[in-house]
């Protein structure tokens, strides 16, 4: 049973950072005649007045009508408190009109505070407090532009799965709700913190939340890839720059913690022009500020997998923040027992480190620079038996993979209606290999910078300009037998094969520039054509993007109607071994993706919605083993989400996701389906606040079986002493089981003055569903089963805020 | 960044060399088990040989039925394939395609003519011998990202308790064999009554490889005397996991872990051979059925038994333990071992 224990301090403290009015909440609080006023107190020596201070807040919606209009405004409001620190009474003072009012007085009720304190005791009080909503320049752009004051930093690490929705920044009694964009692309789907957090199975990882959105496939054990309309193809960025890999060895966890995200940015398809160099999806995580109220706030973290420490607060006098964090797994206390039993004897201690480090700084004049220090390693060393099938697969085995990168964010607001945005980054990636007699190493240092003009061109248009390049110095060597194609019958053991031997000491240069207009010619209306440039060094290619996509209101609501299409054109160059002499081959172009989106949403009531989007992915110029760009494949399918919004009870969501993935190796070969061609994803997420700190939740998921060749009888290799099994052509003609499985999550916090306190038990695969994750065949083929899953999983953790 | 989406590839081989030794499945009968027609391995008197030097080739083939109505025989395809397309073994399976060109006859003059018992046109026995064609090497395409020129030579060995016969194969896929062995209504046998296998034979201009040498097995921390092999009380235990346990190691000196030339560290430098014995039985069980003996980085590895469990039924069997190095080098010993 995995006990998962964490102390979590300060991480969602925007309510302990409110630096409200003093005089104006000593003068609110002095009246007499408000309840609970202290009537027996002398009144020519008031005692001193401590204003109340928020403790929970609810970043108030973006109204729909402003937010389509293009519209901005700032609501007064005057909260009238109780000695318990809860909202009595809302009146506004300065209307904004345009559905402003009502979304800020919604949003100012749901405010708790720690009560104004006089001579000691808690007091009612009335104060001002102001919320204004503008709309941001830059869409990715998390800062708040002028002249709304400069963010609290500690804000809620909003995460979502698309661009920005509602967040918040506090100061002097003021809330700036920084609305999405209008949506640029033809799907987009966003997540909260919360529902991140909280969300059963994930353990309160960010990324592996993503796994419950439609169009997002079920994840086999042990894979490091997001399956994502059928395809596995993405690319990770932060905040613009590109990682090596999302998740730690195994999947386990990602390289980014949860507590130093702001959102993630999630485009299965479609996506802007903004980037280049991919046909699948794109994720882009953003990067939180830290925390700027004067106070240090601080996180410690101690579960079964890994072990966290975080710290964050202003450098003294210098008008800068810093943040920095660092996590250690403790993957060796299971793999250990889990590999007991066998052969297999582990001979280092496999583990993985992640650590973060930001400092920032906002200046007056409208810019803010971030520096941000990141990096991860993982660790695994092991003596494995003869594995009886396949001798390589002995011996010494050890794998170390290790990257940092320091990045450089700079943002500068040059007028009310353009900004620029400038990121640079570089790193060093490192990674040795090595399993049997086979080895590969491999040392990069990836330089690259993105920058980004946004202007407002008129009312009704907006220009995004841009430029993107990556430098990519990398050596490696390689002792490796060549490689596979899928479905090519295996020659034979590696261990008695040809072992081929590659030396490379290369560098890559990649460019891009892209431009794209936001239009709204008519109401309703939204058409953001682009077209983005990018040259390939390794391929020697130039390739042109054209992207549109077109949103249309058809009813304007409330409930809103909206119907929507995309199409555009994606390239991606080969992997970098493909392209390698040895292991690859020459005369390669990049692969290419025509991708066309149409859709309707559906607003059924202010909290519920229903999405239908259709998805089709043309495929061609797939490199191949052996035959050069001649892959092919047609990816198509339906994702349809009824979802109830977040509110202060509830959030869930009904999805389900139909699917088509094949690949065709040349134009004379058969058509087979994708190795993660998952006909049906049904996925089911709910999670209720019962109240006095209860909530509860949970996800079942069903989804068809991943496709798989079979095998039968084939012939022994006598250099070797093994069997090799007649492998099944076309290959993935066969498939696996159906999978299905329930994971809940009960959570409990106590809330004591100046901390909180949360339990919480997170149980994954609840009904211990075997899961079919392969066939095992026996040593000559001639009987299978199948290998399981995870098994039941409960996590057991505690955690700690201030 | 495209440089590292590749990372966790390999990282599944680990990961599967983990899944491999962690998670295989208790419900096969093991490979160590012999039970049925089975090639076990072979031993080529010059594993890297040079061009017109004969070779001859060893095979150590068992029939480990019980009661067999037809016994097993050994064939050989009369002539070797020589330098298939990328090295695959199956590349050479069109040459016996019946339709192939509209030949009448195949490698070594076999007709190819579907239902036919090839066996009076094949070589039979546990041994083979060919001479290794001159240019083999020369003919052999280039591989980039090897250190030296070779040729291949590719023996096929079937033993069937039947007779061969060339049978039409599926056109799309180039693995299926283009021979079985069939009964006497030319029916192919069932999987348990004959095994193909092949046997690579490399050529190089200057390397050689020696097979290794197992010096003795030792059982119990002594070495096994022949040819009194290994005599066990029966084992009485409700189970036969737990059946008493002895240690059973091969030992192979350290003259036997050659340098591999073809395996060369990031500097260049060439690491040694692979080691690794693979056990056989017809009666008891194993607890590894095989262990790594010489790692190409580590060297000798210092644990190396594994441990054998006698049978429940008292009666004699046949104890086999396999030395293969990582370059086609090969040794074997058996083993009587008596069940009372």
């Amino acid at each position: 049973m995995a006990i998962r224990v964490r102390a979590y301090v300060g991480a969602c403290c925007v309510s302990a950072l409110v630096a409200l009015s003093s005089t104006a909440a000593a003068q609110d609080s002095g009246r007499a005649d408000e309840p609970g006023a202290l009537s027996g107190s002398p009144a020519s020596t008031p005692p001193a007045i401590t204003p109340p201070a928020i403790q929970h807040e609810q970043a108030p919606d973006y109204p729909e009508e402003a937010r389509r209009l293009g519209i901005e405004g700032q609501v007064e409001l005057v909260l009238t408190i109780d000695a318990q620190g809860r909202v009595q009474d809302v009146q506004v003072s300065a209307a904004a009109g345009h559905g402003f009012d009502e979304s800020a007085v919604a949003a100012a009720r749901k405010l708790v505070f720690t009560p104004a304190l006089r001579g000691g005791g808690a007091v009612a009080s009335r104060i001002t407090y102001s919320y204004a909503f503008a709309l941001p320049v830059s869409r990715s752009e998390p800062a708040p532009a002028a002249p709304t004051p400069a963010p609290v930093g500690a804000q809620p690490a909003g995460v979502e799965a698309a661009p920005a929705a509602s967040t918040a920044a506090v100061e002097g009694g003021e809330v700036v709700v920084r609305s999405a964009s209008p949506p640029r692309e033809a799907t987009r789907r966003a997540l909260d913190q919360h529902e991140l957090t909280v969300l059963p199975g994930t353990n309160g990882d960010a990324f592996r939340g993503l796994q419950s959105l439609p169009g997002v496939g079920r994840t086999p054990f042990i894979s490091n890839n997001l399956i994502v309309r059928g395809d596995i193809n993405e690319s990770v960025y932060v905040d613009g720059t590109g990682i090596p890999y999302l998740y730690h060895f195994g999947g386990l966890s990602s390289v980014l913690p949860t507590e130093v995200l702001e959102r993630i940015d999630f485009y299965p398809g479609n996506f802007s022009t903004r980037y280049g160099q991919e046909i699948g999806a794109v994720i882009d995580a953003h990067v939180r500020s830290p925390s700027d109220d004067g106070k240090l706030h601080g996180l410690a973290q101690v579960d079964f997998i890994d072990a966290r420490v975080l710290a964050e607060g202003p450098v003294a006098r210098t008008g800068w923040t810093f943040l920095v964090a660092a996590r250690r797994s403790y993957f060796d206390l299971w793999l250990k027992p889990l590999l007991s039993g066998s052969s297999t004897a582990l001979s280092g201690a496999p583990a993985y480190y992640d650590y973060q480090a930001i400092l920032q700084r906002d200046f007056a004049a409208g810019g803010s620079l971030r520096l941000f220090f990141f990096g991860s390693r993982d660790d695994l060393s092991l003596v494995a038996g003869s594995s009886g099938a396949d001798p390589t697969l002995a011996g010494a085995a050890s794998q170390h993979v290790e990257s940092w990168r320091i990045q450089a964010l700079y943002t500068q607001k040059l007028s009310d209606a353009s900004e620029l945005r400038l990121t640079g980054s570089l790193g060093r990636f490192q990674a040795n290999r090595l399993l049997g007699g086979e080895s590969l190493n491999e040392t990069a240092y990836p330089v690259d910078y993105r920058f980004e003009y946004r202007s407002k061109l008129a009312r009704w248009l907006r220009l995004n300009v841009g430029t993107d390049s990556t430098f990519l110095p990398y050596k490696a060597d390689a002792t490796l037998p060549p490689i596979l194609r899928l479905g090519q019958p295996p020659p034979g053991p590696f261990a008695t094969g040809t072992l081929l031997t590659a030396y490379a000491d290369h560098a890559n240069l990649d460019a891009g520039a892209y431009a794209e207009l936001e239009a709204t010619p008519w109401q309703g209306a939204r058409l953001v054509p682009g077209i983005r440039v990018d040259h390939t060094s390794e391929t020697r290619e130039w390739d042109v993007s054209p992207r549109i996509t077109v949103r249309q209101d058809v009813v304007q609501g409330p409930p809103r109607t909206t119907v929507k299409a995309a199409a555009g054109l994606f390239y991606q160059q080969p992997l970098y071994y493909e392209t390698n002499p040895i292991f690859g081959q020459t005369g390669l172009v990049n692969n290419r993706a025509a991708q066309y989106d149409v859709g309707v949403e559906q607003e059924i009531t202010p909290s519920i919605e229903a999405t239908l989007d259709g998805f089709y992915k043309r495929l061609d110029r797939l490199v191949v083993v052996g035959l050069r760009n001649q892959g092919s494949g047609n990816i198509y399918g339906l994702e349809a989400l009824v979802r109830y919004k977040a509110d202060a009870r509830f959030f869930g969501w009904l999805s389900y996701t139909l699917t088509h993935s094949d690949r065709r190796d040349s134009a004379q070969g058969p058509t087979y389906a994708f190795d993660f061609d998952q006909t049906h994803i049904l996925t089911a997420v709910g999670s209720y606040r019962l109240g006095r700190g209860w909530e509860m939740g949970a996800r079942f998921r069903v989804v068809s079986g991943n496709p798989i060749t079979p095998e039968s009888d084939g012939y022994v290799d006598l250099n070797a002493g093994v069997n090799l099994a007649l492998i099944g052509q076309p290959p993935n003609s066969d498939r696996l089981p159906l999978f299905h499985q329930l994971d809940v999550r009960v959570e409990k916090t106590w809330t004591f003055p100046v901390w909180k306190l949360r339990a919480y038990l997170d149980v994954q695969n609840v009904y211990d569903y075997q899961a079919a994750e392969d066939r095992i065949y026996d040593y000559d083929a001639t009987k299978y089963e199948y290998a399981k899953g995870l098994p039941i999983l409960p996590s057991l953790g505690i955690r700690g805020e201030i | 960044m495209r440089l590292a989406r590749a990372v966790w590839g390999f990282a599944t081989g680990v990961a599967a060399a983990v899944a491999t030794s962690a998670c295989s499945s208790d419900n096969f009968a093991s490979a160590a088990k012999v039970d049925s027609v089975r090639l076990l391995a072979s031993q080529v008197d010059l594993p890297f040989a040079r061009e017109g030097e004969t070779v001859t080739i060893r095979v150590l083939a068992v029939d480990g039925r019980a009661s067999p109505i037809v016994p097993m025989a050994i064939y050989w395809m009369p002539a070797p394939c020589v330098d298939p397309s990328g090295d695959d073994y199956f590349a050479c399976f069109a040459a016996y395609d019946p339709s192939s060109n509209g030949a009448r006859s195949g490698p070594g003059g076999i007709p190819l003519t579907a239902g036919l018992d090839l066996t009076p046109f094949l070589a039979a026995g546990d041994s083979f011998s060919f001479a290794m064609p001159g240019g083999v090497i020369g003919s052999h395409p280039v591989v980039a990202g090897t250190r030296y020129r070779y040729g291949l030579a590719v023996a096929f060995v079937v033993a069937c308790a039947g007779h061969v016969e060339i049978v039409r194969r599926d056109p799309g896929n180039p693995q299926a064999s283009p021979i079985a062995c069939v009964n006497a209504e030319h029916v192919p046998v069932a999987p348990s009554d004959y095994a193909i296998g092949f046997v690579r034979v490399y050529a190089y201009e200057s390397l050689r490889n020696q097979n290794p040498v197992i010096d003795h097995v030792s059982y119990g921390g002594a070495a096994i005397r022949a040819p009194a092999g290994i005599t066990a009380p029966r084992c009485t235990a409700g189970s036969e996991n737990d059946c008493p346990k002895t240690d059973l190691d091969a030992v192979v000196p350290a003259s036997s872990d050659e340098m591999n030339p073809l395996d060369v560290d990031p500097s260049g430098n060439p690491r040694r051979e692979q080691i690794w014995v693979d056990y056989y039985t017809t009666g008891g069980q194993f607890g590894d059925d095989g262990r790594v003996l010489y790692d190409p980085i580590q060297g000798k590895l210092s644990s190396t038994a594994t441990s054998f469990q006698a049978s429940q039924q008292a009666g004699n069997a046949t104890l086999w333990a396999v030395v293969h190095d990582n370059r086609g080098g090969t040794d074997w010993q058996s083993v009587p071992v008596v069940t009372r």
